[in-house]
């Protein structure tokens, strides 16, 4: 293999014990398997900004659990032969410059899951990877994306007085683009009227502030340069792009009125040697309005705390300066759950001129951000034509 | 207070049993780290700056004060709509995710800032859980930020 950048292994290392543990937990071992490798090689956490695993609920779970901030991670989990296919991604991400210390970490407790029947340890008896979200949040009566999306924008409205009515410039503006979509789900116009009557759901969300539930597939195919040139259609190039999480659950968010995309948006449109204002046409994940609102603010299409401003007098809408959720976005064209392939669907049909009544003229280059979790994690990529 | 079938509760490990038997004893305690001096929850045994395991035991005072919040207008089996969820940043340092102790709540009786503290909340014989309900200003005085040792 020619590799531009050669790669190698630094740190190796199990955790304290090996055998029956049924005093501590599989992120625990984790844990210590992980600073006893840090010890190996000579390094600290702080330095480590790749996380790779296949243990735990997710990716982030672990990722939260260490504290980590990485800016590229990857929870591939085909069973044990996910760490050394670990390997070969963290090989790749290294090579691209997209991280520079990747932890390639497990923790499991074969042993003690199976040994303590009856107790809510056992499999089947409870959850073996229990997560944070099962005992912090469940029993306080968190259980949907809304109920942490809501807590959050209380705070930004308290902070930098963000109003309802800079949400229904979001959920109104987004609607237009919908009527204007073919295949969107709701095409009916939305007044800010209507918007305010709606009922709540988690205040300060109406319903209007959210997404909707639909049922759909998505696919984006990515491929070299040289071998889109041979295809049928005009390549769009992907420019840039960043990942980022900070947290799982809500409680470890660093700051309420902040989100992922400040990190990933930074690396995003660095790669790519663009800057927010020359973006003609934006696909920000919009789980709520409020999701959007304050992604402008961390992507710098706007400062902080001005995403209300930002949006007022439909701003965003058909014929406004700043195209934003041409399709409907979430909230009005689909929602099935994991947006973002449908914000790349849309970026890439406008840059390509495909999008007929709701073309935005003259568009050269996309911004596309998604948002998971509870603002848990960010990616961003900067598109733009052939 | 009534009740309701089905609530999710929460499933204590190893790392987290000496968080919820000391709920049961009315302490709310908190991880720091002895080589960080970093205070932090959810309780993990691993220190989530340094990774190392010399990590203690700390009680809080029960004082903070509202992060964030929202009301929920969608009941589950367990509780009634509206009820409130509040983030609450200790005076220690780490934040808590809380119930609002407090029926039919309005965005008016809930303020971002406002100082608070916690009340534990018995389920049952195994389990005692946390709410944060509103304290006066005048009760609010500064306390120590620095714990007390558990």
């Amino acid at each position: 293999m020619e590799l531009a950048k050669p790669v190698a292994f630094v740190g190796v290392a199990e955790s304290d014990h090996i055998g029956p543990q049924p005093d501590k937990t599989a992120l625990q071992l984790l844990g210590e398997a992980a600073r006893n490798a840090l010890d190996d090689a000579g390094l600290e956490p702080y330095e480590v900004d790749g996380l790779f695993t296949a243990a735990g609920s997710s990716v982030y779970a672990v990722s939260e659990y260490l504290g980590l901030r990485p800016r590229y991670f990857d929870g591939t989990n085909v069973g044990g032969s996910s760490y050394v296919i670990h390997t070969q991604h963290a090989l790749a991400a290294i090579q691209a410059g997209l991280c520079e210390v990747a932890l390639i970490a497990h923790g499991r407790q074969n042993f003690s899951t199976r040994s303590r029947a009856g107790s809510s340890w056992a499999f089947g008896g409870g959850d073996p990877f229990e997560t944070a979200s099962v005992s912090f949040e469940r029993p306080f009566g968190m259980g949907e994306p809304v109920n942490g999306y809501a807590m959050a924008a209380t705070r930004h409205m308290a902070l930098y007085g963000t109003t309802h009515d800079d949400f229904a410039e979001i959920a109104v503006a987004t609607r237009k683009w919908a009527q204007l979509n073919p295949k969107a789900f709701i095409r009916d116009p939305l007044s800010f009227e209507e918007y305010h009557a709606s009922r709540w759901i988690s205040y300060p969300f109406h319903l209007y502030d959210c997404c909707l539930l639909t049922d759909a597939g998505g696919a984006a195919i990515v491929t070299s340069l040289e071998r889109a040139r041979s295809l049928k259609k005009r390549p769009i190039r992907i420019l840039g792009s960043g990942e980022s999480t900070t947290h799982q659950t809500i409680a470890n968010m660093p700051d309420f009125t902040q989100t992922p995309a400040r990190y990933s948006g930074k690396e995003a449109f660095g790669r790519a040697g663009v800057s927010p204002g020359e973006i003609d046409v934006a696909e920000l994940y919009d789980s709520f309005t409020y999701t959007v609102l304050v992604t402008l603010e961390e992507l710098g299409f706007c400062g902080k705390g001005e995403g209300g401003a930002f949006v007022r007098g439909q701003r965003t809408a058909p014929g406004g300066e700043f195209p934003l959720n041409t399709s409907g976005g979430g909230i009005s064209y689909n929602h099935p759950g994991y947006l973002g392939v449908f914000l790349i669907i849309e970026a890439v049909r406008q840059l390509r001129g495909e999008c007929g009544d709701r073309q935005v003229k003259d568009a050269e280059l996309g911004c596309v951000n998604g948002t998971g979790g509870t603002f848990s994690a960010t990616g961003t990529l900067i598109l733009g034509r052939d | 207070m009534m009740q309701r079938p089905s609530r999710p509760l929460p499933v204590p490990t190893p790392e987290t049993e000496e968080f919820w038997q000391a709920c049961k004893e009315g302490r709310f305690i908190y991880r720091h780290c002895r080589h960080c001096d970093k205070s932090y929850h959810f309780p993990r045994s691993i220190c989530p700056t340094c990774w190392r395991s010399d990590v203690e035991w700390r009680t809080a005072s029960g004082r903070g004060h509202i992060y964030g919040y929202a009301i929920h207008h969608r009941a589950r089996p367990w509780i009634a709509a509206p009820y409130a969820t509040v983030m609450v940043t200790l005076v220690e340092g780490p934040r808590v995710l809380m119930l609002w102790d407090g029926d039919n709540p309005t965005p008016g009786d809930i303020t971002v800032g406002a100082p608070v503290e916690i009340v534990f909340e018995k389920i049952d014989d195994d389990v005692t859980l946390y709410r944060a309900r509103p304290v006066s200003v005048d009760a609010a005085a500064p306390v120590s930020v620095a714990g007390v040792s558990a």
